[in-house]
């Protein structure tokens, strides 16, 4: 896992860069066996540049269900 | 231009960082008060002076012609570097947000024109006043200077692995690649971040290093831009990476260039049951 940001559905500010955070997973596939799934794969692509290291691609979108105390 | 600065050219060492990671941070020793009195200043002002700087705040000059700035400045520019036109004063006073994830933008010059494999452009950072982790730290993703990325493609980026907080005390002077990935964070302090930017060039290329270079050195140099890559490189991102670490040494260094190719990185033990399958993937896997 590259990056990450947790989007949380309540009506609160976007998430932002933030010293001392920790990767949650060091995998998709270890937050897939966490009980997330997966609501989109990214698309596949080949590198536009072969002389240039480019975008971060690969970027999945996971989504996990939680009960709350309403 | 102070005539001692030579006593603060950078290392081999240095400058093999740099070229990696994307930065530098010089510790000048300034008298005691000056950062004191830049920021009482910084207060007093009406207004942001956008770029006339040193107009506004005569004292600045102090810091730009400090011999260990001019030192690092020569080592990592050239010895005819300049100041270039622009520059501003930063802001960031108690409860803002973070910046997203941004390379500056050059008048004149799309996103895919950056200095992947060079060093001719450097934006310098002066913090007059500690910063400490909730008081707004610039961020910097080492390594992504060689990373081109169009703006949009960066909006979903949040935290990413590797990220470092330029957390110094007063008076620390940051000196990035211009096309290094950065962005102010949040300040959630009490306290007003001040942070105050020139950005420098190089106007010829080098002949020989500029900087304290030994040739001595070159087998450690030259391990290092093979195995360090401190962002996070996809399979076949990694020698793309690589050629282009050794090519900006290369680019600076003049009469010190290296082969592009190496295989030194390629040998090493052998690979161990439940690992991977060579030591170079290991070591690729594992820096």
């Amino acid at each position: 896992m590259v990056g990450f940001a947790i989007h949380e559905p309540v009506d609160s500010d976007p998430p932002q860069i933030e010293v001392g955070v920790e990767m949650p997973y060091e995998t998709v596939h270890s937050a897939i066996l966490d009980g997330w799934r997966v609501v989109s794969f990214p698309a596949q692509r080949g590198g536009e540049d072969p002389e240039a290291v480019g975008v971060y691609g690969y970027e999945f979108i996971l989504e996990q269900m939680v009960e709350i105390d309403a | 231009m102070h005539n001692n600065y030579h006593s603060h050219l950078l290392n081999d060492d240095q400058i093999t960082s740099f070229i990696i990671n994307g930065y530098h941070i010089v510790h000048p020793e300034l008298q005691t008060g000056f950062n004191e009195k830049i920021c009482d200043s910084l207060r007093s002002m009406p207004e942001n002076p956008g770029e006339h700087i040193v107009e506004a705040l005569p004292a600045i000059s102090v810091v730009l012609e400090h011999p260990a700035v001019v030192g690092a400045l020569t080592s990592l520019l050239g010895s005819k570097y300049v100041r270039d036109p622009g520059g501003h004063i930063h802001m960031n006073p108690p409860r803002t947000r973070a910046q997203p994830w941004h390379q500056d933008e050059r008048f004149g010059r799309g996103h895919q024109d950056r200095d992947i494999d060079h060093v001719k452009q450097l934006m310098m950072m002066y913090y007059p006043q500690d910063v400490t982790d909730d008081m707004g730290p610039t961020v910097l993703l080492p390594g992504s200077q060689r990373r081109i990325a169009a703006p949009e493609t960066m909006v979903t980026l949040v935290n990413l692995r590797g990220q470092v907080f330029s957390t110094l005390e007063a008076g620390s002077v940051l000196l990035t690649h211009y096309d290094i990935w950065h962005a102010g964070t949040g300040n959630r302090s009490d306290r007003v971040r001040y942070m105050i930017k020139f950005p420098f060039s190089r106007t010829e290329e080098n002949v020989e290093p500029s900087w304290d270079h030994d040739t001595e050195n070159i087998p450690e140099v030259r391990m290092r831009l093979d195995s360090e890559h401190p962002s996070t490189l996809s399979r076949n991102e990694y020698e793309t990476d690589h050629g282009l670490r050794v090519r900006t040494w290369n680019n600076m260094a003049g009469s010190a260039a290296m082969p592009l190719r190496s295989e030194a990185h390629l040998g090493g033990p052998w690979p161990e049951s439940g690992g991977a399958t060579t030591a170079s993937r290991r070591r690729r896997d594992n820096p």
